[in-house]
């Protein structure tokens, strides 16, 4: 696949007049436990009312970065704003105006929904009480809780719980909402309800999310930051991240000699890689090419040209995130 | 739309989110009616031992008048022994507990100061403990007195006598909550008040030979002073409840600067 370089290509960091005033700015941040680096030097620029996707691995550093924006761990070194104010310094300011959804939300068990929105709601706003409780209905109908609002939490599934968690996220309509993971271990109409409210939150809000789900990252997200055993590999729109990834590969079904058509391809100044996928009687060959329009023309012609190859299917295809993704991680994890 | 403007909370100190979490605090008592069952484990566990030497007492059957002596001791050394115990097992999960569920981390999300979260648990706990394991004890023990006919005790010398059975039980809530900010297991949380508890007698013997004042810092003193004080006797020396008035708040200090250092 042609993604080679596209680490160096996209460690583009957008630049600031064509994100606005950021969010959140984190300059240098670093955290260690112990001997092991979590986070190295992290600089992430957020833009506002974006849907930003936090993207890594297990073990990349997305929640330890959360959790220091968020004041619930330290920093060892670097620093970070979020609305101009110093993550460290001015954690409580910065927390009135977030609203977080921790990757396993625990809320205290004893309480129905209602009063733990209550109970959330109450650290935000003083009074009055029937506006409270207005504000809690309110956002009991918009996650579709209302029918169990007076049951306690221990009864809830999975969907209903993470519903909560946007619910209690919200309740104060952040200028910035912080979810750790919102759609994992979630089934796929739980997944769907999660993502259309994240939808619906953009237009008041900016959402940052971490996730390894590269389907929905795709699917919300504008801009996107990919993280890997701690260090930012790029920072980008999709749209960038997808133009720096080459283009378009082509997949070629290849009934008996491949060799001749794998020669001729290989040829071409406009192909920039070919590989081979052997199956039980066909091979595959992935073309990736560096001109789209030259390969429409001619990809089809040079492969049947050569005896012996019968070509059953021909397909084309853009990049996904989800090739860039494992081609940078994977990148980054082989030292490149 | 809210038909009425909501008032935002401001102010960044340690008071951030004080009240919220005094609230919750005292709903995990009232709502849970955790308050119902544990007046009713206290009054059958120490009125209830009070009252059975009570109804075969010799004086009652006689008709002597005047506070009964034996009752009262009784009824001050079994407060002065099990209560400690009420409190370590009742707030041993308070933070220990909070750290390992995550609630914690979902609390301290929101505007809400550390310190403000380690105070609420020690106000609200101490409230209710004063309330459940120390008054209505005490007021139960006065109604036990007046059923079988015995004079009961002068409110004076009772709230007295109780003042400082509730010293003595700060002392064990505030390490108890020290050791929570601690520790991140409930293993040491426990462990450790019930060791000093199990090791204080020693060690204030061991202690008085070579450094005479150190039982005196202990906590083992005050159901003594408590005696004292329920019998309107006059108190040896007050240098225990200065002492243990220290501990608490150094203990209390101690457990906020360490949660303020936490990470979740």
């Amino acid at each position: 696949m042609n993604l080679e370089g596209i680490q160096g290509s996209l460690s583009v960091h957008v630049n600031a007049a064509q994100l606005g005033e950021p969010v959140i700015e984190t300059r240098g941040l670093s955290k260690s436990f112990g001997a092991t680096e979590a986070l190295r030097s992290l600089n992430l620029r957020v833009p506002r009312n974006s849907i930003f996707g936090f993207l890594g691995p297990n073990g990349a550093g997305k929640t330890t970065t959360i959790k220091l924006l968020l004041g619930l761990i330290r920093p060892t070194a670097g620093s970070g704003t979020m609305f101009g104010h110093d993550i460290t310094r001015d954690s409580i300011e910065v927390r009135r105006r977030v609203g977080y959804l921790a990757q396993v939300p625990s809320y205290y068990t004893h309480m129905t929904a209602r009063e733990t929105l209550r109970f959330k709601a109450r650290f935000y706003y003083s009074g009055p009480q029937r506006a409270i409780e207005e504000r809690v209905e309110e956002t009991l109908r918009m996650v579709e809780l209302e029918d169990k609002a007076d049951r306690p939490i221990k009864g809830f599934s999975g969907g209903e719980r993470q519903r909560l968690g946007i619910a209690q996220a919200q309740i104060h309509r952040p200028d910035l909402l912080i979810l750790d993971e919102p759609a994992a271990n979630l089934d796929p109409m739980g997944r769907r309800d999660v993502l259309r409210i994240m939808e619906g939150l953009r237009e008041h809000s900016t959402v940052f999310y971490s996730t390894h789900i590269l389907d929905d990252v795709q699917r919300v997200s504008d801009t996107v930051a990919i993280l890997n055993r701690g260090e930012l590999l790029a920072q980008a729109s999709i749209e960038e991240l997808l133009a720096g990834a080459g283009g378009t590969v082509y997949y070629m079904t290849i009934k008996g000699a491949h060799e001749g058509a794998y020669e001729s391809v290989s040829r071409q100044d406009w192909v920039s890689g070919v590989s081979v996928v052997y199956g039980d009687s066909r091979t595959t060959l992935q073309v990736a090419v560096s001109d789209d329009e030259r390969a429409e023309e001619e990809l089809l012609r040079l492969a049947v040209a050569e005896g012996g190859a019968v070509v059953t299917e021909f397909v084309r295809r853009r990049y996904e995130l989800e090739d860039v993704f494992v081609k940078m991680v994977e990148g980054s994890n082989n030292g490149e | 739309m809210a038909s009425e403007v909501l008032k935002p909370t401001n102010g960044t100190g340690w008071l951030s989110g004080f009240r919220n979490m005094l609230s919750k605090e005292n709903g995990r008592w009232w709502n849970t009616r955790r308050w119902l069952v544990q007046s009713a484990i206290w009054l059958l566990l120490l009125n209830g031992i009070v009252s059975l030497p009570l109804m075969f007492d010799a004086e009652v059957k006689a008709g002597v008048e005047g506070i009964p002596m034996v009752p009262v001791q009784i009824f001050v050394a079994i407060m002065g022994a099990m209560t400690p115990f009420g409190v370590m097992v009742l707030t041993q999960s308070d933070i220990v507990g909070e750290k390992q569920s995550g609630t914690a981390e979902w609390v301290l999300s929101a505007p809400v100061s550390r310190e403000a979260f380690v105070l609420s648990k020690l106000v609200v706990n101490y409230g209710w403990i004063l309330m459940v394991l120390v008054l209505l004890q005490g007021l139960g023990f006065e109604a036990v007195l007046m059923a079988v006919g015995r004079q009961p005790i002068p409110a004076l010398n009772l709230l007295g006598g109780l003042a400082i059975q509730g010293l003595h039980l700060l002392f064990w809530l505030t390490l108890s909550l020290m050791l929570g900010a601690f520790f991140k297991g409930r293993g040491p949380v426990l462990g450790i008040p019930i060791g000093i508890m199990v090791l204080q007698d020693l060690v204030s013997g061991l202690g008085a030979i070579y450094l005479p004042w150190m039982p005196q810092l202990l906590p083992r003193m005050l159901p003594e002073l408590a005696l004292h004080a329920t019998l309107g006797q006059q108190l040896s020396t007050a240098v225990p409840l200065v002492a243990i008035s220290a501990w608490s708040v150094l203990f209390t200090v101690a457990a906020v600067w360490r949660f303020k250092r936490e990470e979740f």
